[in-house]
């Protein structure tokens, strides 16, 4: 690259690193620091004893070790469930395939609180489905629908389901047909043609979305508390109560700073993971 | 070599896509063994023929026979055939031998008699050491042989390609012709090549069967279909033609059409087809190496003098265009011989042709 186009690739980039250092890397700063004090306001440290406190904890280790099994079920079912949808999207080439496009997306159009509201009225102990099961004689006492894992689980399928379904089918688009009907002339029934070809060709669509849907779902909030109506705590309900109900600012920070770093472990390891069998 | 060989019938085929009729009773029987090209220009329908014969397509009417089974409702993973896709369709995910594996894996073969045929596949097309490559790191030639050998190691009933040339240099693409050529009469495989370039037809074929608008306009072999083309199009697709106006005056007691060339006002007797009255115009094909520069006086001889309007320096070949009285006519010299001098620009000549080199065709009804 010449001296020029060099310095107009550094102009262009400046505004998005500059933005990035400003949102990103300086409050990882501050956070790191923050989680090396022993008390706020105190001592500036350095000191690991937060980080000692919070792998010492059985609370905070159970909400760690939810909120991960929380991000892999969401993760694994938007795949599961998204995958034949952003197969439809990408290659059926159905006219109903802009309606099924919009329907994916709309959960991004309605704002969050509008959303988990939404699934409050259905699932609550007055909504609309124990209403419905109320009066249809099949129960005799509402059910207990919320507050549990699985209507966390629920809401979060919903909310980040858009994520997978586009990630994938931008990828599945891609694939020229021709290997598909190749497999095919050689022999591949359906089953093993989309296992052997078209499945792998794919899989970054898959990683992709995976890594999206994962980290917005460890980091949620909103959806956990609502649906979980105070029974499904996870790392930002902690991290919030650390900071705001118990003003333990290193605690909350260092908390914050493990949950970054073991959502960097689980990635690069799925990553691996995926190229390694995509290769086979 | 193979003794298993089996021949696939066509008969009556027809395929719509929505309201367009793509093939329109498509009869072809191609005998065990035969090399075979589908000739035409795009859009005539040849690769949806061979897409059905592949089961990629299926027919809306006919019926396609392969050996002696009928093969219309048996799913392409159950046909027993090869294809070589016009890019080739390298699985990208895949190494060079895992490529040419797949079809035996999905056959469920032994491992190791697996690995002795991808090994023998890989010597018959020169791609020995080049295993564990990616397609993305195989030249186009390279990609091409890998296809074949992935289309051959199941050792298929038929053999498929769609413009599998199409994409290669010219100079790859004549030996790759030779290559494939030498490799189907060495297996002894039934081939069917869907082409639109008729050089690689006339290089590669037994037969040539033309198509188009969805049907087959001629079937022979390179050698027929060159000299003795069955209609205006056949004639005018494959090779070059020069095509002189002309107008039917009668037809003779020997069948031959007696016609007075437009403009020039000569009168000759040639070919045509039945079925043309007095009055009707003609066009008269005749192809530039049967136009000879200076030509010895002889019986059945045409003589005609005019001016170079241009000339086209080939190497191996130069052609002129020349002026006449009876329109403008395309001579192609061979350029042997010492490289002799050619006719220049502006310089005037005579030539000549034989009446009996002429064939009669009603125009195209667009011109």
């Amino acid at each position: 690259m010449n001296p020029r186009r060099a310095l107009n690739a550094t102009l262009m980039l400046a505004p998005g690193v500059a933005l990035l250092g400003l949102v990103l890397v300086w409050p990882f700063v501050v956070m790191g620091g923050m989680s090396l004090r022993e008390r706020f306001p105190g001592p500036i440290g350095p000191s690991f004893a937060k980080y000692a406190e919070f792998l010492g904890d059985e609370y905070m280790l159970n909400v760690a070790l939810r909120t991960f099994s929380l991000g892999t079920t969401v993760t694994l079912i938007c795949a599961v469930l998204g995958y034949p949808i952003a197969w439809f999207l990408a290659r059926s080439g159905s006219r109903w395939a802009h309606l099924v496009f919009l329907g994916t997306i709309f959960p991004l159009l309605v704002s969050i609180v509008v959303r988990t509201m939404g699934w409050t009225i259905l699932l609550g102990n007055e909504g609309l489905v124990n209403a419905a099961l109320l009066s249809l004689g099949v129960v005799d006492e509402p059910l207990r629908l919320m507050k549990g894992f699985w209507s966390v689980v629920l809401g979060m399928v919903h909310v980040l389901m858009p994520f997978m379904v586009l990630s994938i089918a931008a990828v599945l688009g891609k694939i020229d047909g021709a290997y598909a009907e190749a497999a095919a002339t050689l022999g591949a029934t359906p089953v093993r043609n989309f296992l052997t070809v078209t499945l792998p060709l794919s899989v970054q669509g898959i990683a992709a979305g995976s890594v999206i849907t994962f980290c917005l779902c460890v980091g949620a909030f909103v959806t956990p508390i609502w649906l979980g109506r105070g029974h499904v705590t996870v790392m930002a309900i902690a991290i919030h109560e650390q900071m705001v109900t118990l003003v333990d600012w290193p605690g909350g920070a260092a908390s914050g700073i493990l949950l970054s770093l073991a959502t960097l472990v689980l990635l690069g390891a799925y990553g691996l993971l995926l190229r390694r069998w995509s290769r086979r | 070599m193979s003794t298993n060989a089996k021949g696939v019938s066509l008969a009556g085929i027809v395929k719509w896509y929505g309201k367009v009729q793509a093939v329109r009773g498509v009869d072809l029987d191609v005998a065990p063994g035969e090399m075979v090209s589908l000739l035409g220009p795009s859009g005539c329908g040849k690769t949806t023929t061979l897409r059905m014969i592949a089961g990629l397509e299926v027919p809306d009417a006919g019926e396609i026979r392969i050996g002696d089974a009928r093969a219309n409702d048996v799913p392409p993973w159950k046909r027993n055939i090869g294809m070589v896709f016009q890019n080739y369709a390298l699985f990208p995910h895949k190494t060079v031998a895992e490529n040419i594996a797949y079809g035996l894996v999905m056959r469920r073969l032994p491992r190791a008699e697996i690995a002795t045929r991808v090994a023998d596949a890989m010597r018959q097309v020169q791609l020995s050491g080049l295993d564990d490559r990616v397609p993305s790191q195989l030249s186009g030639g390279q990609r091409q042989r890998v296809a074949l050998a992935r289309a051959l190691v199941t050792r298929p009933d038929v053999l498929l390609f769609d413009e599998p040339l199409a994409a290669l240099d010219r100079k790859l693409r004549e030996q790759m012709q030779v290559e494939i050529r030498q490799l189907q009469r060495a297996v002894g495989i039934t081939t069917i090549f869907v082409t639109h370039d008729q050089d690689e037809a006339l290089t590669l074929s037994d037969r040539i069967v033309v198509m188009e608008g969805g049907r087959i306009v001629q079937s022979g072999t390179p050698g027929e279909i060159y000299e003795r083309p069955g209609s205006h199009f056949v004639s005018d697709f494959i090779g070059m033609m020069n095509a002189l106006r002309a107008t039917v005056l009668g037809r003779e007691g020997d069948g031959r059409l007696r016609v007075r060339m437009e403009p020039g006002g000569r009168e000759l007797l040639v070919t045509g087809p039945a079925g043309m009255d007095a009055g009707a115009a003609v066009e008269l094909m005749l192809r530039p190496e049967k136009v000879r520069l200076n030509p010895p006086a002889a019986p059945g001889t045409i003589e005609a003098t005019g001016t170079v309007a241009h000339v086209v320096y080939l190497g191996p070949v130069t052609y002129l265009h020349v002026r006449t009285a009876d329109g403008v006519l395309i001579a192609m010299l061979p350029n042997a011989e010492g490289g002799g001098a050619q006719p220049r620009q502006g310089e005037a000549v005579s030539i000549g042709w034989r009446a009996a080199d002429m064939v009669c065709f009603a125009p195209p009804d667009d011109a």
